[in-house]
């Protein structure tokens, strides 16, 4: 088959036969007036949404947190009034939050300690282990490596406190955490109404049925997925910070968060995390070494299983993909709540996904969005 | 281009022009507008988060890179594509991690001679003809002594230079992690989501958007996969010229000119220029000889290796080529220069697609057709089918020469 060499589509000659009629085109006021008051609402909002970014972000965590905990509040409201229920719900998690803290910040303080003694004492026996015209012996010397290691390991307990070493920072954090705290209450209690009241502004009813169904699959899905991969973290977590214990590790506690938060992570998360306690567990003893790498093997065989038998069963089967992207920006951008986050957007995200596919399938959703996209008669 | 001839002259008894009235309806408008601010916050969003659209992009490059290998061992070997995963990864980092535990130690010794080595080529820049003199006279060898002795102190006191450095070591692995991360789960689930996200749109859209993702998926996919080939090629040739003349760190020199080129025009630069800037610390000899075999191999691998490997599935001018990689560069850094060309190839091949349906007539594709169906190069010429380099590139206009 020969291929005809192709010619630009729009380089036909001017027919200057035709005898076009002459159209004057008259917009109306009317029209004018609304495109630029809509144009000019618009911009508003983009200025508004631009310089109000961070109160986004807390409002998304808020939302996220309040659909994690509105099952438990629900179930609580049905021997209280749903406010008191919210509150209850907030004010043990808020405390489970501290206690867990507060052990973590013992243990971590308690490491540090030790190491600001440790690493610096280490420092100076490498450099008086090297000839005085070494190239390492020079740059601790010349760069001060000594004290400025001891000044960092100093103010790491603040860092670890307030989540940095400026206490003006470190204040605005704490109200961005009420903020938050408040926001979530809010939803939980409020928030139902509202996404409802929205959905019913669409006029063309089987839309708004599907985007109901959509919003309804997203919220199950996400809340039920993360409840799920956020208990199996923390099973996780006891594991590794029971592993490091048992075999005597320094800061089990600390190790035991650290896997925790990285279970999060598919794929290689897991592994990842254990990778401290075996190390650690390696450099006390080659036998310790070698039991924490077994208990690890058999608990990710364990977690493969639960993950595609308990979580994807009973919730969806989010594709690990939009996980990884979805943990890996939250971690980036809001580190241990950004990644629970970005657990539950994604979980949301597929079962939304899912949803519209099986409306999709029934023809519901191409029929909403045709009565939308569908010009109404003149 | 032939000159349009000038529109009639209106004739004396032309009846007065008609009025025609425009009202705009609302949700238009409002449609409208939602569509933009949409796009405008969503640029908003990404712009704040650079690192992660670079490491996730290069995730999936990489992956493309990969996915012909994990293809193949899915189909000879007879596994799963979850197993062929772990084995083609688990082979690419095995590779990567023998490399770092053979070369490592060579390299850490190499570079403490480095310090050595630089004056005393510097010296022997001063016999160089026409420059030498010049070089003797600003006593640039003092300078580069003293800059060498003061680094311990520039790198302490300078604007956080030792705390930069740390982060910078931080970061790059963070960056390892999460390409690496992102390439396994792409090419896990890469395929399953694509499917998942297309039924979502209704039933008449999906063969077109089968033949259109199928079109750019080849065009990307076998230009990552022949980048990735070419740049292991480099690599290999670049360690291998190093140790043969001596150079200190080649096997660290290798894996740079390796990475450089996969960004097209300016990437054997930067190889080569390494090269040779540490092959000059061996004497000037050794330094002339680098550039000598570094030009050969460039030469091979422009003209032979490069065309055999990466075929017509790009095939961009030169000046082309070299616009969309300083704007893509421009814009997006390295992950830009490496974007650029597929990006250019991908609109480049859709473009040929628009262009053969409007001169053929052709009807737009309709029915239940899937990628197996859509096949190789031979189905692209059925009625409908698209072209990723066929006969019209080489009529086309932009056609010609190859990559770099």
């Amino acid at each position: 088959m020969t291929v005809p060499k192709p010619r630009w589509p729009w380089t036909g000659p001017y027919d200057s036969q035709v005898n076009a009629e002459r159209v004057i085109i008259v917009v109306r006021p009317r029209a004018i007036l609304l495109v630029v008051t809509l144009v000019l609402a618009a911009l508003g909002f983009l200025v508004v949404a631009d310089a109000a970014s961070e109160v986004a972000q807390r409002v998304v965590v808020a939302g996220v947190l309040a659909c994690l905990l509105r099952p438990l509040t629900l179930r609580l409201a049905r021997r209280m009034p749903l406010g008191v229920a919210a509150a209850l719900t907030v004010g043990v998690v808020l405390a489970g939050f501290a206690l867990v803290t507060a052990v973590e910040i013992r243990d971590l303080v308690a490491e540090t300690n030790r190491l600001k003694e440790a690493v610096p004492q280490r420092i100076e026996e490498v450099r008086l282990e090297l000839e005085p015209d070494h190239a390492v012996r020079r740059f601790i010397e010349q760069a001060e490596v000594e004290p400025r290691v001891r000044e960092w390991l100093g103010q790491l307990p603040a860092r670890i406190v307030l989540g940095t070493d400026n206490p003006a920072e470190g204040a605005s954090r704490v109200t961005g955490g009420l903020l938050v705290t408040i926001l979530t209450m809010f939803t939980i209690t409020r928030g139902s109404q509202t996404v409802h009241g929205g959905i019913a502004l669409i006029r063309h009813p089987a839309l708004r049925q599907s985007v109901e169904r959509i919003v309804r699959a997203g919220y199950e899905g996400g809340s039920r997925y993360t409840l799920r991969t956020l208990a199996l973290a923390v099973v996780s977590g006891v594991v590794a910070g029971g592993v490091a214990y048992a075999l005597e590790v320094p800061a089990p506690s600390v190790l035991g968060l650290w896997a925790g938060v990285w279970s999060l992570i598919p794929v290689m998360g897991l592994a990842i995390g254990y990778l401290p306690v075996i190390g650690l567990a390696a450099a006390e003893q080659r036998s310790k070494g070698v039991i924490a790498f077994v208990v690890l093997v058999v608990w990710q065989v364990l977690a493969a299983l639960a993950r595609r038998r308990w979580i994807a069963m009973h919730s969806v089967d989010v594709s690990r993909l939009l996980l990884t992207l979805a943990v890996m920006t939250g971690l980036h951008v809001g580190r241990i709540t950004g990644a629970m986050a970005g657990v539950f957007l994604a979980a949301a995200i597929g079962a939304a996904l899912a949803e519209a596919r099986r409306l999709n399938v029934s023809g519901e959703l191409g029929r909403g969005l045709d009565e939308v996209l569908t010009l109404p008669p003149a | 281009m032939t000159d349009l001839p000038p529109p009639p002259p209106p004739p004396a008894d032309e009846p007065p022009a008609r009025h025609l009235v425009i009202d705009v309806a609302p949700r238009s408008v409002v449609f409208a507008l939602i569509v933009v601010v949409m796009l405008v916050l969503t640029y908003r969003v990404l712009s704040d988060i650079p690192a992660v659209l670079i490491r996730t992009a290069l995730g999936i490059f990489l992956a493309l890179a990969l996915n012909p290998v994990v293809d193949a061992v899915t189909r000879r070997v007879g596994v799963r594509r979850a197993v062929a995963v772990t084995l083609v990864v688990g082979g690419f980092l095995a590779t990567a991690s023998a490399f770092a535990v053979l070369a490592g130690p060579r390299a850490v010794n190499q570079l403490s001679n480095v310090r050595e080595q630089v004056p005393g080529v510097i010296s022997d820049l001063d016999d160089l003809p026409l420059v030498g003199r010049a070089i003797d006279e600003n006593g640039i060898d003092d300078r580069v002594r003293d800059f060498l002795d003061n680094l311990p102190d520039t790198l302490a006191t300078r604007d956080k230079a030792l705390a930069g450095i740390v982060q910078s070591t931080g970061d790059g692995l963070v960056t390892v992690f999460w390409v690496l991360l992102v390439a396994i789960t792409a090419l896990l689930d890469g395929p399953r989501l694509a499917a998942n996200l297309r039924d979502i749109l209704p039933a008449r859209f999906h063969a077109e958007l089968n033949h259109f993702g199928d079109l750019g998926y080849r065009v990307v996919g076998r230009y990552a996969a022949g980048t990735g080939f070419i740049a292991i090629v480099n690599a290999a040739a670049v360690t291998t010229i190093g140790l043969a003349l001596g150079t200190p760190l080649a096997p660290l020199v290798g894996v740079w000119s390796g990475l450089w080129n996969i960004v097209p025009q300016i990437g054997g630069f930067m190889g080569g220029a390494t090269l040779v800037a540490l092959s000059l610390t061996r004497g000037i000899g050794t330094g002339l000889m680098a550039v000598a075999i570094f030009l050969v191999y460039q030469q091979v691998e422009n003209n032979i290796v490069q065309p055999v490997i990466t075929g017509r599935t790009i095939r961009i001018s030169p000046l082309a080529n070299m616009t969309a990689v300083l704007a893509g560069a421009a814009a997006g850094g390295f992950v830009g220069a490496l974007l650029a060309n597929p990006l250019l190839a991908i609109t480049k091949a859709f473009f040929n697609e628009y262009q053969q349906r409007t001169e053929l007539g052709l009807p737009r594709r309709r029915g239940a057709e899937t990628v197996e169906e859509v096949g190789d190069g031979v189905a692209d010429l059925r009625p409908g089918g698209g072209l990723v380099a066929g006969p019209s590139d080489v009529e086309g206009g932009l056609v010609e020469g190859s990559q770099q």
